[in-house]
Formats: structure tokens, C-alpha cells, sequence
């Protein structure tokens, strides 16, 4: 089964995908049940020059009694990966600065900033724990951005770190 | 009516890439008097930086170790990247504590974000010294041991998050 914060954080992004144009499409990848983000780069540039891509994954999982009390803290932390590859200067992918043959990846209100808005907007209490763990905030942290280190293809990291309690 | 006593404080763990690495900010935002901040700092400092063991050291150290297995795993050589480790320069002004730490090695941060199976071009070519034995398909394209090639594909590196994992850490260690 996958992780639940993974799907939390998957299902908070729908409306981003419902929001981009018919042209530059934006698709959601469960990275824990899927190996489309993590194939071969043809296969990749070919999934690239079809859409962006959003992927989530587990990452980390704490659990720590503290004090007295018969709860854990607990904290769950889910990577974000944002990638695209340029539209411009005969590319065929889906982004570019200047928002004409593609969407705006880093600057902004592109489409990094829209990921990070639709997942912070759950902030509070987030319900994206298995029945006995409660979320109670959740924050955005190690923001990522790597397109430095490539030519044609842009790439965005971040953790969602969820905090709560287990119920024991 | 009795002053406060507490301390306002803004912390703040920031990942940083090219080169991969961290800076740290404790400030003070508010305080019951400037003796009562300079003692706060004062012990903060200590236990982030300035003590033996001190927080950052010891996610420097997570973090080495977690590169290390890594290594290990995927048959890598990581010792290169563990030794272009940069130093923590840490900072202390009378309302803030900074600190920044990095690896300027540019396998860093191949091995903490991982990359997918790539092409090499080469401008024209690229030239490779082979063992006959490994490339016996080489051999018999470039019999005089130099191997002159457009392209090559490289394997992907899988993700390694030696320094988020650490940093995550961190700002639980702080946190609490």
C-alpha cells in the first residue's frame, strides 16, 4: 500500500493539473509505485516532451515517545520532485521563462510556486495519516532547485515534513 | 504586571545548492533585555556550533555516514566528495547566530538528488584510454587501445539525500 502522506501530498496537487493549458500538461507520479520519473533518458525526454511532471515519494519516517504522555511524535517527510524540459530554441518540452512555448518552471507563479501554494494550502492538519496518526501542521523544507546542473532540463526538489502524534 | 520572560526566536535550516549545502540562522526576535539575549546566544551558540559535539558537527558527521553506505551500496567512490567538505564558518553578532557549510565537490549533488540514465556527447568526440579485455567490442573497433567515440550512456545515480536527510534531522534536534 502506498504511503498515505504520499497521496495526501498527490491529491493537494490535482487542481495544479486541472490549472495548466491544454499545450504544457502537468502529470502526477507516485514515485513509490512507479518508474516512469526514475526511467532511462530517452524514455524520459520522451515523457518529458509530453508533459511536466510532479512526483512524490516517502522519504523518512520518525517516531519518538517524549515525555510522560503514552503518544509518539512522529514525523513523515515526502520528497517533491518537479522537472520539465525547455520549449525554447527547437525543444519540444513544456516549460520556459517567458511562459509562450511553455509554462514558467521556478519564477513567478510558475509552476513550482503553484505545487508549493496547493500543498501548503493543507497546512493544518493535514489528513494524511493511517487511523491511529494525527497531523497537526505540516511544513515545506530543503527547496532544491538543480536545473544549474543541466542544459535543457529543469529540476525542482523539496521535503513536505509532516508532524504529529501516534496514538498508542 | 510582571515582565516576560520569554525569549522570541526565529530559526531558520535553508538547504543550498551549487555548492550543496546549509545555512543556519538563529535570531533573537524578542527579549526581556539585551543580558538575558546575550545569554541565550551564548549557550545556543555553544550547542550549535562552539561545543564539543556541538548539533551542526554531529549532521555533518550523519551526513558523512549516510554517503558513506551509500557508497558502499552502489560501489562508488564517495571519499572524494567527503573530503571537498568546505568547513563550518560560523558567525555571532549581538542578535543572531549564522553558520554555512558545504561540499564543493560536483558529485555532491549528483549523489544527494540522483540522476537518470544520460548521454554524453562529445564536442566533436570523446576519447577513452580502455582495458582490451573489459571492451572486447571496443578492441575491435579501436585496436590501438584508444577509443574514440560521438557519445556515450552513462548509467543514472540513484538518489542518495545524504544532506536533506541530516538537515531534517537538525531541525528536529532544534525543534525540540
Amino acid at each position: 500500500m502506498s504511503n498515505p502522506a504520499v497521496e495526501w501530498v498527490l491529491d493537494q496537487v490535482a487542481d495544479v493539473v486541472d490549472a495548466q493549458p491544454a499545450d504544457h500538461p502537468l502529470k502526477r507520479i507516485n514515485r513509490d509505485d512507479s518508474t516512469i520519473l526514475e526511467g532511462g533518458i530517452t524514455k524520459r525526454r520522451d515523457d518529458l516532451m509530453r508533459a511536466n511532471y510532479v512526483g512524490a515519494g516517502f522519504a523518512d519516517r520518525t517516531a519518538e515517545q517524549e515525555g510522560p504522555e503514552y503518544d509518539l511524535n512522529v514525523d513523515v517527510v515526502v520528497g517533491v520532485r518537479i522537472e520539465g524540459l525547455t520549449g525554447v530554441g527547437g525543444e519540444f518540452g513544456h516549460v520556459d521563462p517567458d511562459g509562450q512555448a511553455g509554462v514558467t518552471f521556478d519564477g513567478d507563479g510558475g509552476l513550482v510556486e503553484q505545487i508549493r501554494n496547493a500543498i501548503y494550502a493543507g497546512r493544518e492538519y493535514p489528513d494524511a495519516g493511517r487511523t491511529p496518526v494525527s497531523f497537526t501542521h505540516l511544513s515545506i523544507t530543503n527547496e532544491a532547485p538543480q536545473s544549474h546542473l543541466w542544459e535543457d532540463y529543469r529540476r525542482y526538489d523539496f521535503d513536505v515534513v509532516f508532524e504529529g502524534f501516534e496514538a498508542l | 504586571m510582571a515582565e516576560s520572560l520569554t525569549i522570541g526566536l526565529a530559526f531558520e535550516l535553508e538547504l543550498t545548492t551549487d555548492p550543496l549545502g546549509a545555512t543556519l540562522s538563529v535570531r533573537v526576535t524578542d527579549a526581556p533585555s539585551s543580558e538575558s539575549r546575550r545569554q541565550f546566544l551564548d549557550g545556543a551558540y555553544d550547542a550549535l556550533v562552539g561545543a564539543r559535539g556541538n548539533l551542526v558537527f554531529q549532521a555533518i558527521d550523519q551526513a558523512h555516514g549516510a554517503l558513506e553506505s551509500y557508497g558502499t551500496e552502489q560501489d562508488y567512490r564517495v571519499e572524494s566528495v567527503i573530503d571537498s567538505f568546505d568547513g563550518v564558518e560560523a558567525d555571532r553578532t549581538e542578535r543572531e547566530i549564522t553558520a554555512t557549510w558545504s561540499w564543493s565537490h560536483t558529485a555532491a549533488e549528483f549523489y544527494e538528488f540522483g540522476t537518470s540514465d544520460h548521454t554524453v556527447d562529445g564536442d566533436p568526440l570523446l576519447v577513452f584510454e580502455f582495458n582490451a579485455q573489459e571492451y572486447p567490442y571496443l578492441d575491435e573497433m579501436f585496436p590501438e587501445g584508444t577509443a574514440f567515440l560521438p557519445s556515450v550512456d552513462v548509467s543514472g545515480l540513484p538518489e542518495g539525500r545524504w544532506v536533506r536527510d541530516s538537515l531534517n534531522w537538525l531541525r528536529r534536534e532544534v525543534g525540540q
